[in-house]
């Protein structure tokens, strides 16, 4: 899995360059994140800019990159950057907008970093 | 108002006040469906139902509620109840009927029987490259804005159809599947899709009949956002289905065969807000 990483303030940025359709490789972000959470960087946005489909295999990931994590909103947690419109609207469909920040622009993410 | 139309229909039908008038007429009378709400005077739906079993097992049940059937999850999985019609503001009596007339026969497999009069079209897929080619042509019919909804819960449903009935993997971990499969004839998988110029709907047919009603139950009464330790794995494809799609109905003939069926609206506004629950399983 192509997965690119920068920083935007505090935030770690991780992009998926490609299509989030096998599980295993989405298992090399839950294993970026751990490796980050035991760093004790725990503000991670994760952005998949060319994915226009995503299924629950890849939301249950999703869900345990938020457990590992496990930080409340003062600490940092997990974003959602610049998501597709249509996996936006599955995301908050699927009420996981209360667990997982969304954000449309890095400069929204910045602001909610501060 | 449905006591009408099913007497219009030929059925012979009796009403009660409440539920422990239901539990006497339904002890004295031996009848081949009971329809009860939930919330009633002196017994309410469940514990009738749970009366009910106890005294005439035979006895085929249908709860109705004009509240949010998600909200009732963990009373409907302690019940094992599976088939619930939502009174809600878009009620199709009609709908009810046709729906009571399918459990009374027990006629309920296949797509004819939820869009009846619309032309169905079936294949079998066998291969990943069958169900990439069937999926994507299903899509391409559908005409609602909310398209990806539709590809994800057809997705998931080919998919649990493939890995849990068809391969019977469900003790491997989904997380290292390829998705690579060759099935044989009797593995197969039968997808059916019928659509008119309002909806569409798909059934999805494996020949295994392992999905069980207090699975799904469980399931359904673990949100998908929940993340709790021992979680069940499984499932979620079916709360994104459930939470998608307008109707959805599972077919179960244990240890033969297991039909996933849903109908899609393409306008949102012609959805049901409270979506009914129907789980058969024979």
């Amino acid at each position: 899995m192509k997965l690119n990483i920068h920083s935007i303030g505090e935030y770690q940025v991780i992009t998926i360059e490609e299509e989030l359709s096998v599980i295993s490789d989405l298992e090399e972000l839950h294993d970026l994140v751990r490796g980050y959470v035991e760093r004790d960087r725990r503000k991670i946005a994760v952005s998949f800019p060319n994915a226009s489909y995503i299924y629950s295999g890849a939301i249950a990931v999703l869900l345990k990159c938020i457990k590992a994590i496990g930080a409340d909103e003062a600490e940092g947690g997990l974003c959602i950057l610049e998501p597709n419109p249509d996996i936006k609207g599955v995301l908050t469909t699927l009420h996981l907008d209360a667990l997982i920040r969304i954000c449309d622009t890095e400069a929204e993410l910045l602001d909610q970093g501060e | 108002m449905l006591s009408a139309l099913l007497t219009r229909k030929g059925y012979e039908v009796c009403t009660a006040v409440d539920g422990l008038e239901a539990l006497d007429l339904v002890t004295s009378l031996h009848p081949d469906l009971l329809i009860s709400d939930i919330k009633m005077p002196r017994m309410d739906g469940f514990e009738l139902f749970r009366r009910v079993e106890e005294s005439c097992p035979d006895v085929k049940r249908i709860l109705m509620t004009g509240y949010d059937i998600d909200g009732y999850i963990d009373m409907i999985r302690m019940h094992n109840v599976g088939n619930i019609l939502a009174k809600s503001d878009t009620l199709d009596v009609r709908e009810w009927a046709q729906y009571v007339d399918t459990i009374l026969s027990e006629q309920v497999w296949g797509l004819e029987k939820v869009l009846p009069g619309v032309p169905v079209r079936s294949c079998t897929i066998l291969t990943n490259s069958d169900a990439e080619e069937s999926c994507s042509e299903v899509v391409r019919e559908y005409r609602g804005e909310d398209r990806l909804h539709f590809e994800m819960a057809l997705n998931e449903l080919v998919s649990n159809a493939i890995f849990h009935g068809a391969l019977q993997l469900t003790e491997a971990s989904r997380d290292t599947w390829s998705g690579d499969f060759s099935l044989t004839a009797d593995q197969g998988v039968r997808l059916s899709w019928a659509g008119d110029s309002d909806k569409i709907g798909v059934s999805v047919e494996d020949p295994s009949g392992k999905l069980r009603k207090t699975d799904v139950l469980r399931w359904l009464d673990h949100p998908i956002e929940e993340e709790t330790p021992g979680r069940d794995e499984h499932g979620r494809g079916f709360m994104l289905v459930r939470r998608f799609i307008d109707r959805f109905i599972i077919n179960i003939d244990r240890d033969k065969r297991t039909e996933c069926i849903i109908v899609q609206r393409f306008d949102r506004s012609a959805r049901t807000r409270h979506k009914p629950l129907l789980i058969h399983e024979v």
